[in-house]
Formats: C-alpha cells, structure tokens, sequence
C-alpha cells in the first residue's frame, strides 16, 4: 500500500473552480493532488493544472527567503534577510509613507491569484492589515465590462460585478435546450462546466457558440458564429429586433416583470408618473391600457401597450408625447435590422435571424458569457444587450434558462468579500479607502484621480455633482502586493514599469509571492508565500460550496501564509491585539459572518462545515429572481433605465448617472475605444489583439510549471493563412507584434482558427520568457467611467517578421 | 453473466465526442508516474492543423477533435513478440502488456515496432530539472537509463480494484476503463451501443482501448459520476 497520507485541501486560483482537492503526502511533502469529493459528486473535478501542483509547489524556482532589493529598481539584484529585517522595513517605509503623505498614500493591493479567505485576497489578512492602517485597498477594475452592464438590467441598485452571483449554479447548464456561449471559450478556461453542458447535450440541447475565433468550444457546437470582435453589442441588438419583429418575446413576462409597458417621456427620457399628470406627489409609474386608450396606474390593468407612441397631457396643459419603454428598445434595435448587423458584425443576416429565432423558442435558453467581450471599452453594452435577450423572452430566473451566464448564485467565493465581512475585514472599526484599478495609474503618476462626485453622498441615487468626473487629491507612494502579479496583468505594461514603478513615482514597493514574477522583480522587498497546500483557510467556489483548506505540509523554506505575515507585521506596528493567532482560529469567526447571509441556513451550514469540511449554502432550488423582483430602481428588469450605474465610487446602492444629463439609458452600439473598423488608426495597425485565457495558465498562474511548458514551451502568436501570406509569414518565424505602445517577439502559428483582421497571443507568460518585450505592452487602458474595466482587447497591432536572433 | 475465474481483459473506451484535448488525463499521468522530463506515456493529439490546438479544414469550415494517446495494450502485442529477452510481457490473467524492467536490455526493438508510438526509451538517466521530490505514488517502480517504460494501465492501481488514474481525473467524463470479457461492464456495454473505433486495425495488433469518433451521435451512456 502507498505510504501517503491524504489531506482536504483547495485549488483556487482565478479561474473561479476552486476545486475541493486531496493534497498527498508523503515524508512530509507534497507528491500528488487528486480531486476530493464534493457532496454533489458532479462537482468531483480537477484539471492539469491543479494536477500540476507538486511541480509548482516543490520547484527549485520558488523564493523560499526574504529578499531586498540591491541595485536599481527592476534590476532583479536581491539578497537574503531575514524575516526581522523585512518587517523593519516594511513597518518603517510605510511609517515614513505615512508621516510624509497621509496614510492613504500606501495602496494595498490583494488580487484574485488566491480566493483563500484568510491567506488569500478574498478578503485576506492583507485587507484587515489596510483597515487598521487605514490605508487604500485597491479594488475591482478587472473583470467588470460585461457585469455592470448586466447589472444594468437585473441589479442597477448594486452595479458592477452584482449580475456574476445572480444566475444559477453550473449545474443548471443540464436543463438547457439551447445553449449560446458568448465570449467564452469554456473548453478552456472554465472547463469543469462543460460536463454539465455535455449533460444537456444528451437530453437534445442545442449549442451555438459566438467567438471571432474557432476554438474547441465552437469545435464542439453545432453552430459557430464568427463574430467581428468589438461588435458583439450589435448582434446582441439585431437579435433583439428579429424577437421584437417577429412577436417571439414571451408578452406576459414582459408586462409583469420587465419594464416594457413603462411610459418613457420624450423630453427627459424619465419614466412618466401620475405626478406629470395631476400634480400630486404621487410617484407612482404609468402605462397605457391597450384597450380603452386611456393612462393607468402601472399593474391595474392586464393589457397595457407594449409598443406605442402617445401624447398625453401634463398637469400645467402642455403636451408631451411618450413612448413604452419596449418602443423605445424597438427603436434602437431597429437600427441594427440583420442586413445592416451583418455589414457590421460580419454574420450573416440569415444567421442572425435564425440563432434569435432558436433562442427565443427552442427554451429553456441559457447564454453563457464569459470575458472575451468583456476586454472592451463597449463591454457594458454587451452585457446590457444579452441581459435583455434574457429578459424579454423570459429566459431567467428559470431552471435551464439564465442570459448571466452560469456562474451565479454559486460565485460565492465573493460573499466572503470585504463587503460582506465586516467585523472580521476591519476589526477595529477603521477603514481603507477604496480605489479603483485603473485609476490606480492616474494617483501614482499625477496624485490625483478623475471621480464621480455624489450630489449627496448619503442618497447615491441622486446622481453626481457634474457631467463628467472631478479631479480628487489622491497620492499614492507605496504598493503593498500579494495575490497577484500586476505588471504583467496591467495594460500598457511599459507605462506600469517605466513609469508607475519607477523609484521617482514610488518610494516603496512590496511584493509577496511564491516566484520571481514580473511583479516580484519590480520590487524593493520581496516576501516569500505559502502555497495552498501550507495553511489553513476557508474558501467558496463557482460551486455552491464553502469548504476548509486543511494545512496538508509546513511552510517550505521559511515562506509564510498573508496572515503570518500580516501579523507580524501588525505586532510590530501596535495591532497585535487584531491579529491572535493563527489562519487556522479565523476559520469559524469568517463561517460565522458567512452564515449570517443564507439566514434560515445557516444552523445547518455550520454543522455540515464541522462534520465533513464542506457545507452547500445556498438552496438547490432556489433561484435569483425567481419571484420576479429585480434588484433595479423600479423592481423591474430594466433595459431601459432611469440612471446608469457606476462602479466608483462604490456606494451601496450605486450612484446612478442620470440619463436627462446624457447617459444612454439603452444597450446600444458605442465604437470601440481603439479596435474598430472606423479608427484611422486601422491603416498602420490592422489587426485587433487578443490575449486569450488558455488551459496552460490560469492568468499568470502556472507560467513556470514544468510540464505544462512541455506542452506549450514558449509564447506564440497565431495569426490565419491569409493574415500571415499578406505579410511574407510561415508558420515557425519569430515575429514582432507591435504598435505604439511596445512590442513583443514570438513564434508565429498560423492556424485558420483566427479571424480575419485578428491576432491572438495566448497570455500569461512573463517577461522573462519573451526573446523581447511581452504582450501586455501592446495593451492600453482606457477608462470608462460607468464600469471602469480594464479592456485589453480594444487594441490594434501589427505582426512582422523578426529579424534578431 | 461474469464469471469469477474467466480471464480478464482490461479495457478502455474513449468517447471523442466528449473529450476537448484539455490535457488533464495527460498531466495526471505525468505526476501520478513520477515521469522524467520530456517523458509522456500518455499524450492528447490534435487532429486538425499542424500544432496542438489547431484546426484543420478550410477558414469557413475549420474543423478539430482531440484524441487522448497511451498504450493500447493490444491482444497480439507485437512489442511483446519483438523483445528478445521477455523483458516485454504480457500478463496471462488479464491481457495486461507490462515491462520488467529487470530484463529489459534496453534494445530498443519494441520502440520501434509499437506502431502507436508509445514505449520511451531512457538513453540517459531519468531528468527531473525543476524538482528533486519523487513525485505522484511510491507503488510506481522508478525507471533508470537504459530500460524502456510506458503506461501500464496503473497496475498498481488496477491490481487494488481501482481505475487508472487517467480514467478518473478526466473532467468530461470521457474516458472509461473495465473487463471488456465481463458483457455487463461499462466499457462493454459502451462497444456494443456505439459506433467505436481502435487505432490501426489494418495490423491486427487488436488494440484494447476503443474509441467513439467525434462525429457520429451516440445513442446512450453509461458510467455517470464515479470516483472509487
């Protein structure tokens, strides 16, 4: 018999799995991984990558000791310290931070490389060591395109990333009849969901997958839609107007839980109120009975007009002509009938017509979306179109039928959030303050930041002060990293190094991770950190689970956990008092304040945790917006809206920005900020980058691994036949993809998978491992300031041929 | 009805129609093995265009599937019949084709009659550049310069009633493994109702690991979530 023993431990990375897996022991190190069960054994998984955990956890590459910094910033000269020596330095370059510019101006920045709740970033020790010190915690910024504007629709009180935790568990994907998968090549990226869609194969589903790329996930669907990228928004509004055109929307969803029969003013773009009309103070919304031509109180009559143009009176006489908020939709969409979508989106008018036609009828239907129409400036308008396919045929909020994707309800790594953990994430009542990631660049270079004003901070409904967003005094002189690796994952990488990094910009940065990472270069301190496999914690999953993480074998070298660290740290600095313990002691206060969110559960969430290391927390049948009730200002699904929301500042609910001051109040088609046929830009640089989310990495996770590089040795870029042949290209040349911004050189693959007018670099390589420069200088970071996400893909390169060595 | 005393012939049936070439059976094997550096006994091909992950066809009709590469451990072994010492054996009780590495010479003969590309020679002292823990389960007998090695269908693991490892971690549930003598098993029962195909049946190797082609639609399933 083996000699092993087994520990519960977790994989949990920014893939969002975070497998329940068994760590195996043998003479006290790590040799193997294998998936553990979960109670619901279709969620028994794990993939190469978490398989691949004894390489990464045993190599001889990790940093094992602190290090600091001798030579130039970015020189990558470190020598050994000890751990006393590093926390002087630490304490004493953030005192100093603090005295000389406010405490505010130290950034603490915990990422989503690990959703471990207390050595991870999710709250994490580090973010209770920023309340205390009252530091900036830097938050959200990545990720956030496709949400918010799906959080338009379904859950515009909460904004942003609200929309994620709102659909379905996975394993609701099996009850789908039609399955269109939007952006996402789940094959890959997400590939523990896939057996769920296989599931809903065998019962007859259909699957269309939309990608501007022939991935395997469009391999293994029975329609691929080659889509021009950046465009997604207009096929989502084409498929709007067949549904509209063709009456396939389901009519009684539309009346009582959308709001379709609203009555939009035509002069300010609010919904009309029987206030507009008497006078009174009463707020309350109106329609138009179908039948009798007359106004009415919203919900008093079963057939109000869905689609109309009327005039109505107001209070002081004048005139005033309305449309139904579905008019409204109508009229946008209308103007991406199939023929003109097609000129634009490069689908074929009759496929358009026939995949609306297949969602709206072939039910239930779900859209699974995922982030490749995230990385866009235009990304919120996606979200908002896809969400209103989803709600206009009533495909939500039902078993086998959600447009949010199926990562919902059971995304709940996130609920053990900052936001949700109070007591546990500020212990003493103090707070960091919030900001945005890509306003991250603007404080560190100018030390200032463009925010939205609230009018009224209390009421963040009532909108911003202004039109656009007002300078603020924000200096930020020291970063504080852990979980993550932004240099590689910040767009417009030499502004990030050169800039950002540079020792005039910051006074100190410190980096904890396990590897000599982009990041870790850039750094004055480095601190090494445990693995999963060398702490407890506690963590969720895009799974409905919270399960433990069992310490499997002891810190390797002198590596620690972000608590010990932290800890450390806080004794040093006079909050020893918040930090008793160890990681392992903080496990049932965060089960606790989690309880606490699933009310009638929670007794049996904590038992089930106790006995077995694993509870399900929320009800299997249970699902968001089941009732009907949206999380918007009207209660209703809102493809229209009286306000947009932002996501920064963050308020709780969000501030809204008025559309009677110029926000658009629809999904519509905005260009994207640079990757766009109309962009001059187009003539020196054709090709719009991608840099895909492959199954070799998880980001910048596992760029190291052994025998994953094996398989994928090096970084490539993969251009089409027709693409390389313009160029003089074969197949096997070194290439430099570049533009304005930087340049990178890399093995060509051409491969008839990538679109015309397209280039594709599968991301998450470092520096280090590039001939020259790396994909991430080629990216650029344009702000949007309703969902302030960062938008890799809205980029133009070029590719020629290398002539170094 | 199964018989206690018949011989056993292991078996797998791959269902290409599921798996999407995410390389896990692949990785798990690579560790479970403790394989050396550039060592794979079992390997995902793409069949498609000239690279993993490529695809094949025409720019409007592009097309790709996967197919998941170890030892077929074929009924008629013909790296069996080659090797002059016996070093290359197969098992009487249940068709298992394994290598004593105690006899093997290191020929060579094997690796290049298996038509499947499946035996590694060890020219030089196993490599493990990147480590020096001795990875995945100490069941598995380390390999040295000069032998010759490749997937054994996990006997260790076989040998105690479980799966191969491959069979178990795979995330699609596309690969399965049991008696293909014994009607009532699941990879039986998969043969029967499924267009299944091996690899080179023109040599008569008659290979034990059955595969169902990408492109026909099965008919029913068996063997839903397990992990013994």
């Amino acid at each position: 018999m083996s000699t092993e023993i087994k520990k519960f431990s977790a994989c949990v990375p920014n893939c969002w799995m975070n497998c329940r897996l068994y760590a195996h022991v043998r003479d006290g190190k790590l040799v193997q991984t294998s998936a553990a069960p979960f109670p619901d054994p279709s969620y028994n998984r794990i993939c190469l990558r978490g398989l691949s955990h004894p390489q990464r956890v045993n190599s001889k590459d990790r940093i094992l000791h602190p290090m600091k910094r001798v030579g130039k910033r970015g020189e990558n000269k470190f020598e050994q310290i000890t751990w006393d020596e590093a926390i002087d330095i630490l304490a004493d370059n953030l005192n100093k931070i603090k005295e000389k510019y406010g405490s505010k101006a130290v950034a603490f920045l915990p990422w989503s490389g690990s959703y471990a709740a207390i050595n991870g970033g999710m709250p994490g020790a580090i973010k209770r060591f920023a309340n205390l010190f009252e530091g900036t915690v830097v938050v959200d910024g990545v990720d956030f395109g496709m949400p918010t504007g799906m959080s338009q629709v379904v859950a515009n009180m909460a904004g942003g990333m609200a929309s994620l935790f709102l659909g379905p568990e996975p394993k609701d994907l099996s009850y789908a009849k039609t399955i269109i998968f939007w952006g996402t090549n789940i094959t890959d990226s997400q590939v523990h969901n896939w057996h769920f869609v296989l599931d809903a194969l065998e019962n007859g589903a259909k699957l269309i997958c939309i990608d501007p790329r022939y991935s395997e996930t469009a391999a293994k669907s029975h329609e691929w839609v080659r889509v021009r990228p950046g465009s997604d928004s207009i096929l989502a509004l084409s498929m709007i107007q067949v549904i509209i055109e063709e009456n396939l929307i389901d009519r009684d969803y539309c009346i009582k839980h959308t709001v379709a029969p609203f009555l939009v003013r035509q002069d300010n773009g609010l919904f009309l109120r029987q206030s507009d009309i008497d006078g009174s103070d009463n707020a309350g919304y109106l329609t138009m009975d179908a039948d009798s031509n007359k106004l009415i109180a919203l919900e008093t009559v079963a057939n109000p007009a869905l689609l109309g143009t009327f005039d109505v009176t107001l209070h002081d006489g004048s005139k005033l002509q309305v449309k139904t908020a579905l008019q409204m939709l109508k009229d946008e969409a209308d103007k991406y009938k199939p023929a003109e979508a097609e000129r634009l989106t490069l689908v074929p008018a009759d496929k358009i017509v026939e995949i609306a036609r297949i969602y709206a009828t072939n039910t239930p239907s779900t859209i699974y979306t995922g982030f490749g129409v995230d990385r866009w400036d235009n990304a919120d308008q996606v979200g908002r179109g896809i969400a209103t396919l989803g709600v206009i045929t009533g495909q939500i909020a039902k078993k086998g039928a959600s447009p949010l994707g199926a990562m919902g309800q059971s995304a709940l790594q996130f609920t053990i959030s900052d936001a949700v953990m109070g007591p546990w994430t500020s212990p003493s009542g103090t707070m960091a303050e919030l900001l945005n990631f890509v306003l991250l660049q603007q404080a560190i270079l100018t030390g200032k930041v463009n925010m939205w004003e609230p009018k009224d901070p209390a009421n963040p409904l009532a909108g911003p002060t202004g039109k656009e967003p007002v300078p603020k005094d924000w200096p930020i002189k020291g970063l504080i990293l852990t979980t993550g690796n932004m240099v590689s994952n910040h767009a417009e990488q030499k502004v990030t190094i050169d800039e950002m990094f540079s020792e005039d910009k910051l006074d100190f940065i410190c980096c904890i991770d396990m590897f000599m990472t982009d990041t870790a270069r850039q750094a004055d301190l480095f601190l090494p950190c445990t693995s999963w496999f060398e702490n407890d914690d506690i963590v969720g999953g895009l799974h409905p689970y919270v399960m433990r993480m069992e310490k499997a074998i002891e810190p390797m070298g002198e590596s620690k956990g972000d608590w010990d660290i932290f800890k450390l740290l806080a004794q040093k600095m006079g909050w020893g008092e918040y930090f008793k313990g160890d990681a392992k002691d903080q496990i049932d206060g965060i089960l606790d304040v989690l309880g606490n969110l699933f009310g009638d559960h929670k007794d049996r969430i904590l038992k089930e945790f106790k006995e077995n290391g694993i509870a399900r927390l929320s009800d299997p049948n249970a699902l968001p917006f089941a009732d009907g009730v949206f999380y918007t200002r009207t209660g209703r699904a809102e493809f229209y809206s009286e306000g947009v929301a932002t996501v920064f500042p963050k308020s709780m609910p969000a501030l809204q920005l008025p559309v009677n001051e110029g926000h658009n109040p629809l999904p519509h088609f905005v260009p994207p900020a640079e990757a766009w046929i109309d962009n001059p830009l187009i003539k020196k640089y054709p090709l719009a980058l991608a840099t895909l989310h492959t199954k070799w990495r998880v980001h910048t996770t596992f760029y190291d691994v052994p025998a994953l590089r094996e398989m994928d040795p090096e970084p490539v870029v993969y251009l089409n036949q027709k693409e390389s042949s313009k160029r003089g290209l074969k197949d096997g040349d070194y290439v430099t993809v570049f533009n304005d911004r930087g340049h990178c050189v890399v093995r060509l693959v051409v491969d008839d998978s990538i679109n015309d007018g397209g280039a594709a670099i599968p991301k998450g390589w470092q520096r280090h491992q590039f001939k020259e420069g790396g994909y991430q200088e080629l990216t650029k970071n344009h702000i949007n300031t309703v969902h302030y996400g960062m938008s890799f893909f809205d980029a133009l390169v070029e590719v020629k041929k290398w002539e170094g060595k | 009805m199964a018989n206690k005393n018949k011989k056993k012939h292991w078996g797998m049936v791959i269902d290409l129609t599921r798996c999407v070439g995410c390389q896990t059976c692949a990785v798990a094997c690579k560790i479970k093995n403790n394989l050396a550096d550039g060592l794979w006994w079992n390997r995902v091909i793409t069949v498609g265009g000239n690279h993993i992950d490529t695809a094949g066809g025409t720019y409007t009709h592009p097309m790709r599937y996967s197919i998941p590469l170890n030892c077929q451990n074929c009924e008629n072994p013909i790296c069996v019949d080659v090797c002059p010492t016996g070093a290359s054996y197969q098992r009487e009780e249940d068709n298992l084709v394994l290598i004593d590495y105690d006899k093997c010479i290191g020929c060579r003969a094997c690796v290049e009659a298996c038509p499947y590309g499946v035996r590694l020679p060890n020219l030089k002292e196993p490599q493990y550049e990147h480590y020096d823990v001795q990875l995945g389960s100490d069941e598995v007998t380390p390999r040295y310069q000069g032998v010759v090695e490749k997937c054994t269908f996990c006997v260790e693991r076989i040998d105690q009633g479980l799966n191969p490892f491959c069979i178990d971690v795979c995330p699609e549930r596309a690969r399965f493994f049991g008696d293909l003598n014994d009607e009532d098993s699941d990879v039986s029962k998969l043969i029967r109702e499924n267009p299944v195909e091996t690899l080179h049946p023109e040599l008569g190797t008659k290979p034990s690991v059955y595969f169902i082609p990408p492109n026909k639609k099965k008919t029913t399933r068996t063997g839903l979530d397990y992990i013994k």
